[in-house]
């Protein structure tokens, strides 16, 4: 808990996000995950990573737009293999581009053991985007 | 481990607009492209490995890759069409 709150602080010091932002995620994180609204699942193989977007329609008329998609979990498995084909020079130019976005990964630091402990720690993960009359939820998880 | 079958596309613009359905025969290209494949593989990998990669190691990479494609799915219902794609 503390370390997600000085996470959020670092990343607020940054500048990678805005204080409404930070304010939103500590008040997510005082509250506790919200656990009870989302249906249960099994996660003993999961084969798919699935995204699901929902947005609500903005007025009369319009209607509401939803995206499914659904990408084998071997299919990303088999792109973190082929990271280790990669010349070192396309290693390093794909670093440099992350961080110049702001994100502090290393891609050579990345293996596919990282992978599944991260795809077994994504369980069912939910962003809820409320941005003026547009609505929109999405969601990630593995099934 | 089986690389793509079939794929099946389906692309409409609601209100009257065009409507567009697809269903390729993957395997018909897979089955076109084999002879051609058989002859091609070893000149190219004798051209990896004089470059200093390790073509066993590249086309075992690739393979899986490719056989990892079926079961992926995409569909977007908006509010002017929609769109569905799916591997077998």
């Amino acid at each position: 808990m503390r370390e997600n709150r000085k996470q959020i602080l670092d990343m607020l010091a940054s500048g990678r996000i805005t204080a409404d932002e930070a304010e939103r995620l500590l008040a997510v994180l005082e509250d506790g995950p919200k656990t009870e609204a989302l249906p249960a699942r099994s996660f003993g193989n999961p084969k798919y990573l699935r995204i699901l977007v929902e947005r609500e329609p903005e007025g009369a008329g319009d209607e509401e737009t939803k995206v499914n998609i659904r990408v084998p979990l071997q299919l990303l498995r088999a792109g973190v293999k082929l990271k280790g084909l990669l010349p070192e020079d396309a290693r390093t130019q794909m670093n440099e581009a992350l961080r110049e976005k702001g994100v502090d990964f290393d891609v050579n630091q990345f293996k596919p053991e990282n992978l599944d402990e991260m795809l077994a720690n994504l369980n069912d993960f939910s962003i809820d985007i409320d941005k003026k009359s547009r609505k929109a939820k999405v969601r990630i998880f593995c099934e | 481990m089986m690389p793509p079958l079939m794929l099946r596309l389906q692309v409409e613009r609601f209100g009257g607009g065009r409507r567009f359905r697809l269903w390729l025969p993957l395997f018909l290209f897979w089955l076109l492209i084999l002879p051609f494949a058989v002859v091609t593989l070893p000149v190219v990998a004798l051209v990896l490995a004089f470059l200093g990669y390790r073509p066993l190691r590249l086309f075992a990479a690739y393979w899986s890759l490719l056989c990892a494609i079926p079961g992926s799915h995409l569909e977007v219902n908006g509010r002017r069409g929609f769109v569905f794609l799916h591997v077998y």
